[in-house]
């Protein structure tokens, strides 16, 4: 039941449209030819085994890597037309929260929330604001939704797990982007962390209308506020359909070998 | 409880604030003497001393004779070199075995005296290779110069005491550093103290002595191209002989020649450092074949560098034979014997705040322009930013940022390239010789240095972790991303340049620039050895104290 394409609500806005992209690695195809719409304000949840492509899909849409053929178009735009000040207006539009290693180690709290307005300001307003922060309101207001703002001058390394990730969802709500990206961002998390962050993720998003991309490994959390499951393997789209339509054949399918793997999770979903 | 963290920490601000103080304490230390630019004469005789310079530096004396000449004398400073580092070594090694906790503790437990005396003669030898260490090489010369004369024979001693000091001080840390069950396991076979180290520890540590063996061999090769200032041999009493007589054309070439060797020796150092920590261990037969290929390198060097310094080998004889040996046991033994009237004291810690002012503000601008230097020379950050935040960048931008690290690394090559004594003679043209051509000679050195290390820093961090940093403009890239996640590495860098700035501070001071190196030759000049003697023992005081208030702050093997 292998599909290449997927429609698109009527009448909905594109925000993120990947049309045959390829990207490949020596001989090896990581994505293989795959085209997907995802429309302005959808939350779709990203499924598949380890190594079927998603963090290649993610980094495509988030312009940290360009397809080896097809487009990408992320918010009408391809970004791999654009260079200088335009691309980075184009980055600043999107926010990307990955499994780990979000936070600098070096710098507060404070610096590495308001880290999300890097692409608003100049170069010689950031180096001042490392020394002497600015919008210090902003981020504390940010770390207030995260229930962090105690926090605010601490180190990363005084933070638990979940607290790094609620700093880098403050970032997140600093930087106001259209597009969030999350790569498996609750994977080094117990069960009720991970419904946390991702309850945050969502909130962001509906906040401000943002389109929401998420790679989740606990399929538990699928049901947790996504309106699309798009299911990846070996680099191809092998399933997609809303969550309550994911079952165990449908898992058994894209999963493999690793289905029995996704123990109580993968039997929740079904 | 989780700790509330509502307010910004003052211990943010306190190394800024630290680092302020003491620019200011140190600016305010140093005696500057900027007389002779403050009158329009001045200034003008200043430039024209530049402009003769430039000239020559535009039109270097190329002529087959000048070339032939510079040609002997890179090869006698690099006989130097060897000759010194490998007599050095063979001292240090002895000495590092006595001042060794992992080779003298036979693993039996001691008590009362028995237990006492290995560490009195463990901390003896670590005192005396302490005092080898922190008297430079440029002093050692001084000393020397009496009883070899001006001759590559007093460079080559000057330089083996010195860097005797410093191997044997690393060997014996690196030693140290093996986990102790090592040794356990041979000494429970009955091996005595040095069978357990011989198959024990040093085997362990045998690949990292060698590593330090080359990069102290490395700065070996510049120490010794201007030795020759201070002591006669090799490049450095020519290139001073020339700029002496104002032969600007010739002083170029000389230079031109210390650049080309330091810089060679600078690669070929990092070329054989960088494959001995790649490499994995060799099979046995391997390594028995390597251990035989450099013998015969090392000892067709060495007879190579005896051939090339056999004049003043052949006249050592002569030499020794015309001195008194009487006299220069009652001469050199007032230095046994240190004047500790409080004004020569006094006068010796005025003399160590020079080195350590002159440490400070060369250090802190240094890392400064490192900084600068890093940034444009990053192959990371300038070259293969695709990897992590690919851009679509028309071809012209391309080539112009591979120009802009190309050029920012030839630039720091050749700021580190030619030795600190070197940029001195350099900057003397218009500053005079003080403390002024001093600081700029050791920040434009130690920001060459600086510059490599820090590079090498932001091009280790992997790509990877550039991307999640975001893709902010480049500048804020490198000041939120690539700076903070090397700023601990070059924490560390830093401080080692300060720690070897103040070194230099000395050395500088000998030729010239005040403090207390100026002190101990002026008080060697005037046969006042007693004064000679206070003033070695606070260059060792000095260097050691530095030595260890790095230690402090950060463990591992310095030199």
């Amino acid at each position: 039941m292998t599909r290449q394409s997927s429609p698109t609500p009527d009448g909905a806005t594109i925000a993120l449209a990947l049309d045959r992209a390829t990207v490949t690695a020596g001989a090896r195809a990581i994505l293989d030819d795959v085209s997907l719409n995802v429309a302005a304000g959808e939350r779709v949840a990203l499924i598949g085994p380890s190594g079927a492509g998603k963090t290649t899909l993610l980094r495509l849409l988030g312009a940290s890597l360009w397809p080896s053929s097809g487009e990408v178009r992320v918010l009408g735009e391809d970004a791999s037309r654009l260079g200088g000040r335009a691309l980075r207006r184009h980055r600043r539009r999107v926010g990307f929260l990955r499994q780990r290693e979000n936070l600098i180690p070096a710098l507060r709290v404070a610096h590495n929330v308001l880290m999300g307005r890097l692409g608003h300001w100049s170069s010689l307003r950031a180096a001042w604001n490392l020394v002497f922060p600015g919008e210090l309101e902003r981020a504390r207001r940010a770390l207030s939704q995260v229930e962090l703002e105690d926090r605010l001058w601490a180190l990363p390394d005084d933070l638990s797990g979940g607290e790094r990730q609620r700093v880098a969802i403050a970032r997140l709500i600093v930087q106001e982007p259209d597009v969030v990206l999350a790569d498996e961002p609750v994977s080094a998390l117990d069960v009720r962390l991970g419904e946390e962050v991702i309850r945050l993720l969502v909130e962001l998003a509906d906040r401000k209308s943002a389109t929401l991309v998420v790679s989740l490994h606990n399929l538990g959390l699928v049901s947790h506020g996504f309106d699309r499951v798009v299911a990846l393997n070996e680099g191809r789209i092998r399933w997609e359909g809303a969550p309550r339509e994911l079952d165990a054949a449908t898992l058994r399918d894209v999963y493999g070998t690793e289905y029995a793997e996704l123990g109580p999770f993968g039997a929740q979903t079904t | 409880m989780k700790a509330i963290a509502v307010r910004r920490p003052w211990r943010d601000y306190g190394l800024g604030l630290g680092l302020l103080v003491a620019a200011l304490a140190a600016i305010l230390t140093l005696p500057w003497d900027l007389s002779h630019l403050s009158t329009s004469q001045g200034r003008d005789a200043a430039w024209s001393r530049v402009d003769s310079f430039r000239e020559g530096f535009a039109s270097p004396d190329v002529t087959a004779g000048t070339l032939a000449v510079a040609f002997d004398l890179a090869l006698e400073t690099l006989a130097i070199a060897i000759l010194g580092v490998l007599l050095g070594a063979l001292l240090a090694y002895p000495l590092a075995l006595v001042a060794s906790r992992a080779v003298l503790n036979d693993g039996t437990r001691r008590s009362g005296l028995s237990r006492l005396l290995p560490t009195f003669v463990r901390e003896a030898f670590r005192g005396l290779l302490d005092a080898l260490r922190g008297i430079p090489d440029f002093a050692w010369a001084l000393v020397l110069l009496t009883i070899f004369g001006p001759t590559a024979i007093t460079a080559i001693l000057a330089i083996a005491i010195h860097v005797a000091g410093i191997l044997g001080k690393i060997a014996s840390e690196l030693w140290d550093g093996v986990p102790e069950s090592h040794g356990d396991v041979l000494r429970g076979t009955g091996a005595t103290r040095l069978a357990a180290h011989f198959y024990g520890t040093q085997p362990l540590a045998g690949r990292n002595m060698l590593s330090f063996l080359l990069m102290r061999f490395e700065c070996t090769v510049r120490n010794a191209s201007v030795i020759g200032a201070v002591c006669g041999g090799g490049l450095g009493a020519r290139v001073l002989q020339e700029l002496g007589y104002d032969n600007k054309a010739k002083a170029v070439t000389f230079l031109a020649a210390t650049l080309a060797l330091t810089v060679t020796a600078d690669l070929a150092s990092n070329v054989l450092r960088g494959l001995l920590r790649r490499e994995r261990a060799p099979e046995a037969n391997q390594a028995r074949t390597r251990r035989r290929v450099a013998g015969i390198v090392v000892a067709a060097l060495v007879v190579a560098s005896l051939a090339w310094i056999r004049e003043p080998l052949g006249n050592l004889g002569a030499e020794l034979a015309r001195l008194d040996s009487t006299f220069l046991v009652e001469h050199y033994g007032e230095l046994l014997r240190p004047d500790l009237s409080l004004d020569v004291l006094a006068e010796a810690l005025g003399g160590m705040l020079v080195p350590v002012a002159l440490g400070i503000l060369s250090t802190l601008a240094a890392v400064v322009l490192a900084i600068v230097f890093a940034y444009f020379g990053s192959a990371s950050l300038q070259l293969h930013s695709d990897a992590f935040a690919p851009e679509h960048r028309p071809t012209w931008l391309r080539v112009l940022r591979s120009l802009l690290v190309g050029t920012t690394r030839l630039v720091t090559a050749i700021l580190r390239g030619v030795p600190e004594v070197a940029w001195v003679w350099i900057l003397a043209l218009f500053f005079l010789t003080g403390i002024e051509a001093a600081l700029c000679a050791m920040i434009l050195h130690s920001a060459g240095i600086l510059a490599r290390v820090f590079t090498e820093a932001v091009d280790d961090i992997p790509y990877a972790r550039l991307e999640h940093v975001g893709t902010p403009s480049r500048p804020a890239l490198f000041t939120y991303g690539a700076m903070q996640l090397a700023r601990t590495e070059w924490k560390s860098y830093a401080l080692f340049q300060f720690e070897s700035n103040v070194r230099i501070g000395v050395v500088l001071g000998i030729i010239g620039a005040g403090g207390i190196g100026h002190l101990f030759r002026r008080a060697l000049a005037h046969g006042a050895l007693d004064r000679a003697a206070t003033f070695l023992i606070g260059i060792v005081l000095l260097t050691t104290v530095i030595d260890r208030i790095s230690r402090r702050i950060q463990r591992g093997p310095r030199c």
